[in-house]
């Protein structure tokens, strides 16, 4: 079966067989409470999604993966991001049609079909959302279907799975006896587009509220996240919806309709790019996040590698990976494989991996920061490049790591040693956004009036970090074997503290 | 040293930087995604990861490889606002040729032409903005 007749399959089991039946019973509009945005209302239409197993799922899939395990409160789940999504999306219509008031094309069908793309975005999820992702997004059907849909290339995997679902047929079904039944200009092609940002050029800007640099997912997420973990971030959301609006101007030769922000609203703009680097910092690459991280990519590895049960099936395809929930994931009964079960009791407990090595600027001496004269810049040359999810990188990892198990003696299991070198924060989005400013035709860019690129190099020179990571009764033996792997294949030299850190 | 070189999207752009030399002042812009979204279309294979996005004309491979390079001293940004840069002694040298050399025959030949392409495209900017 290819990528499209697995994701058929999936969606039929999630949506009801009496589609018409089902989508009569729902005839009222619902309020919503949000911890986070207050009081808002669904539409009957959208209820009847809502209510499906589809949408139901992605109440047992953390928003931020395990971060839970080091922000005890980050239990926030797709499901409440996906109606903060829907209201944040609601509001970005009602802004830009304000500020827009000639603009006809936002209209009742307008909203309908944006808000239906982002109560459906995050639909193609799986276990620890971007966990899983990045592992299944190197599976070779994945990377085929990519290569076959060139419009697709620039989509994120777990986006590919959540375009399919949207055109899948039981889907389209759904979404018939939604428009017959409720009055409605659904279209499912459309709201996949929304989806995946491959709109054409009249529909740029429709695109931009549910995929776009400061789209709606954007602005529940990042709140959220803060919110739900603990880490204090503000955004001036009120300011952002009144500088916005719609504009056609003339761009790199292109007449294109976009979202445009004004200069005078930069402070909402700043905050958001701000608490992303934030965001970065405090918690996606924070290192027990990143240990976590590397213990559920040790087992996906591992069930993939001997086609062993988890969550109760074998992870043959991408589609496999929508059929588990982080619930079933770390359910130990049922695995079928004693290495895999040890790894989930020790995530269920809470035993997580320690730092063995830690490879940072304050771990190095001066003569190998990048910023020192001369010389091949061995940070780079060992560890910068290693970076990044394409299967090469993770196997020359894998290799690296193999290396300091054996040296070390094998102190532990061989896949309790993993090599982590986090990729620098993708920040492009102040390339994308709109400026306008007051005598310029043509808009800029927003990178024009934050230095959003010094602001990574900074990032990378100050925060960034690798790491190995092993079991703390290992990480004496691993850290002294990767100081000596990483001294014989990349020159590198390690201060005292490289080992040091290992300790807390 | 004993690294192997895969040739993945920052390699790729390290060989084509390490051509392009360090007497062009480049920027991460239109102009450059232009060139590796050109050769995207053009030479495909190990250009086709720069394409650009049909609608922002950026290219995200492109301008995340850059902060990599960034990140390891590969390029230097210059001038108050550091949104210039130049390519390091590192990659100009030695270390930028000895990745360059990790690539065959016709993928040489492919770098080169995209370096020449940069190399057109900013000393023409540079000449009409009169900078150097």
């Amino acid at each position: 079966m290819n990528l499209l007749e697995q994701i058929e399959g999936f969606v039929s089991e999630h949506l009801p067989h009496d589609t018409r039946g089902w989508c009569q019973q729902y005839t009222r509009p619902k309020i919503v409470h949000d911890a986070l945005w207050g009081t808002f209302q669904l539409e009957a239409h959208e209820v009847a999604l809502l209510d499906t197993p589809l949408l139901q799922r992605l109440r047992f899939l953390h928003q931020t993966g395990a971060v839970y395990l080091t922000y005890p409160s980050a239990h926030h789940t797709r499901f409440e991001h996906t109606l903060g999504v829907v209201c944040q999306s609601g509001r970005l219509c009602e802004a830009i049609q304000r500020s827009t008031p000639d603009e006809k094309r936002i209209d009742t069908a307008f909203r309908d079909n944006v808000r239906f793309a982002a109560l459906l975005h995050d639909t193609g999820h799986g276990p620890f959302s971007h966990t899983s992702e990045q592992f299944y997004a190197s599976l070779e059907v994945m990377e085929a279907f990519r290569r076959e849909n060139a419009d697709l290339e620039d989509s994120g995997a777990g986006e590919i799975l959540s375009y399919l679902i949207v055109r899948s047929r039981p889907m389209q079904d759904f979404i018939r006896a939604i428009n017959e039944l409720h009055k409605r200009s659904l279209n499912p092609e459309l709201i996949g587009q929304l989806i995946t940002g491959t709109v054409d050029e009249t529909k740029i800007f429709m695109s931009e509220i549910v995929h776009g640099p400061f789209d709606a997912d954007k602005l529940d997420y990042m709140p959220r996240d803060g919110m739900f973990s603990g880490l204090k971030m503000h955004v001036d959301l009120d300011r952002l919806y009144y500088s916005i609006r719609i504009k056609s101007a003339d761009f790199q030769g292109e007449r294109q309709t976009r979202i445009a922000g004004h200069v005078s609203g930069l402070s909402p703009l700043t905050q958001i790019m701000f608490n992303k680097m934030l965001l970065f910092t405090g918690m996606y690459h924070h290192h027990k996040v990143r240990a976590v991280d590397c213990m559920l990519w040790a087992i996906f590895h591992l069930a993939r590698e001997r086609k062993r049960k988890l969550g109760g099936i074998v992870l043959d395809s991408p589609v496999d990976f929508l059929r588990i929930t982080d619930d079933r994931l770390l359910v130990p009964e049922l695995s079928d494989d004693n290495e895999i079960v040890d790894l989930l009791k020790s995530i269920r407990e809470r035993r997580l991996w320690k730092k063995a090595l830690v490879i940072a600027r304050n771990t190095l001496p001066a003569k190998m920061h990048s910023d020192h004269e001369g010389g091949e810049r061995p940070l780079f040359v060992g560890v910068a490049r290693l970076a990044g999810n394409e299967k090469s990188k993770v196997d020359e990892r894998r290799n690296i790591a193999k290396q300091i198990w054996e040296k070390a003696g094998k102190p532990c299991k061989e896949i309790e040693v993993w090599l982590d070198v986090p990729k620098l924060p993708g920040m492009t989005e102040a390339k994308k956004m709109w400026i306008e400013a007051p005598g310029q035709e043509e808009p800029q860019t927003l990178e024009h009036f934050i230095p959003v690129d010094k602001w990574v190099e900074l990032y990378g020179t100050h925060q960034s970090r690798a790491h190995v990571f092993a079991p703390a009764e290992a990480c004496a033996k691993i850290g002294a074997a990767a100081k000596d792997v990483f001294r014989e294949q990349f020159g590198l030299e390690f201060l005292r503290e490289a080992t040091a850190f290992a300790k807390s | 040293m004993a690294v192997t070189m895969e040739h993945s999207a920052v390699d790729v752009l390290l060989a084509t930087l390490h051509e392009v030399g360090r007497d062009v002042r480049l920027m991460d812009d239109f102009a450059l995604a232009k060139v590796f979204n050109d050769a995207a279309k053009q030479y495909g294979g190990l250009f086709k990861q720069f394409a650009w996005h049909r609608h922002y004309h950026v290219s995200d491979v492109l301008s995340e490889s850059l902060q990599v390079l960034d990140h390891a001293g590969s390029i230097v940004r210059e001038n108050a606002a550091q949104t210039y840069f130049r390519v390091s002694p590192h990659t100009a040298g030695p270390y930028g040729e000895k990745v360059f050399n990790s690539f065959g025959d016709h993928e040489r030949g492919l770098v080169k032409k995209v370096a020449a392409e940069i190399r057109k495209a900013f000393e023409a900017q540079s000449e009409s903005s009169g900078a150097n």
